[in-house]
């Protein structure tokens, strides 16, 4: 089977979502947050526990080599995941060469997706903030005045 | 200027985002009315993609208004953790100011207001045209005018829809089919209190001679 070369479909995807952006501006983000996750749907089978599911998927990433390693952990307000290897290095690359906020996260996405299924409200993504090929990815749990009462 | 040609700017300057609404019902005349409005926007080739689901059931507009308030306070959450919130009001010193703002914001009560009207408009467009979102937009505005000149109030949300997870909520909710999708919503009623007009940017600052960069109308005097 021809497979070509990888960065090829790297780039359109890289270049679908600016043009997005270009389109929409900063509300493009949001028409993004189900990118993946019919994907991973098939891939991962999912319970009615959320720490089940999020192991399952965590399990499903590594074994598949989507990323090196995972690690989260979860307050009150928020559950925030690092993600160090990610296969989608290249095309976080191209958003940072172009000055652009990843728009796009189809795992961060999944992970919304399976604390939707608890709460039954959508979460929210902060900015990914990216350090030594590690992804943190900051979720919101849901709106909540009380997050402005959390300690620093 | 004479009056005559203040007139367009001066009803476009009383039309205000209304959040507070009395019982008062909408009469049926009335919705007519904003409806033929929008109904006689512009479109591109007249394709006219624009559909409307007028909502007065409660259960339904409670409906929207806990995903309004979920996406507003969602996003405003969001802002707070990812400390962009603390940066944009770094210039408020008021403390007490500043954590009343941001208990409002992050609880989403900034678009929970929706159910408060006496009816809620869904504006929706066809997908299968070419601007669909650019001809509802002249709609809305059309719907936003007429209300404000029919002494009623009005207010543009987008909070439950510009999330795509949220838009499918509100679609199955509704019925709404695969190739219609949901631009806004429109809380209707009669205002019980109008705010202020809202700062603009004043048109030294907007407009620019020929190309991009060279401002066509001088500046103040005192303005940068």
């Amino acid at each position: 089977m021809m497979t070509g070369d990888k960065n090829f479909k790297d780039t359109l995807f890289f270049e679908s979502v600016r043009e997005f952006w270009n389109e929409r501006g900063r509300g493009a983000r949001y028409r993004l947050t189900t990118v993946g996750i019919s994907f991973f749907k098939g891939k991962v089978t999912l319970s009615k526990s959320k720490a089940e599911n999020i192991e399952e998927f965590k399990k499903y990433l590594i074994d598949n080599n989507y990323c090196q390693s995972i690690n989260y952990t979860e307050d009150n307000f928020s559950f925030t995941v690092e993600v160090e290897g990610c296969c989608l290095r290249n095309i976080r690359e191209k958003y940072e060469n172009n000055g652009m906020e990843i728009l796009c996260c189809p795992i961060a996405n999944m992970f919304m997706y399976i604390m939707e299924l608890e709460t039954r409200m959508s979460p929210e993504l902060i900015p990914v903030q990216v350090e030594n090929n590690v992804c943190k990815l900051t979720i919101a749990k849901m709106g909540t005045e009380e997050v402005t009462e959390k300690e620093e | 200027m004479n009056e005559s040609k203040e007139y367009i700017l001066e009803r476009i300057k009383e039309r205000k985002s209304i959040r507070d609404y009395t019982d008062q019902k909408v009469s049926e005349e009335d919705l007519k009315i904003i409806l033929e409005c929008a109904r006689f926007a512009p479109s591109g080739e007249n394709a006219q993609p624009w559909r409307f689901i007028v909502v007065r059931d409660e259960k339904s507009k409670e409906f929207l208004a806990q995903i309004s308030k979920n996406g507003s306070g969602r996003r405003f959450t969001g802002e707070f953790l990812g400390k962009q919130m603390q940066a944009r009001f770094a210039g408020l010193e008021d403390e007490e100011k500043k954590k009343k703002i941001f208990k409002k914001l992050t609880s989403g009560n900034v678009s929970a207001f929706v159910n408060q009207a006496d009816l809620i408009l869904i504006v929706c467009g066809k997908k299968d045209v070419w601007d669909t979102p650019y001809d509802c937009s002249a709609a809305i505005e059309n719907i936003l005018l007429a209300v404000s000149d029919l002494k009623l109030g009005c207010c543009w949300v987008i909070a439950c829809v510009i999330d795509v997870r949220d838009e499918m909520k509100i679609k199955e909710y509704f019925n709404i089919p695969d190739d219609i999708k949901i631009i806004s919503i429109f809380p209707i009623g009669y205002p019980a209190r109008i705010p202020n007009i809202r700062p603009r940017i004043p048109l030294e600052k907007l407009v620019y001679r020929e190309k991009y960069g060279d401002f066509y109308y001088p500046s103040r005097e005192g303005e940068q």
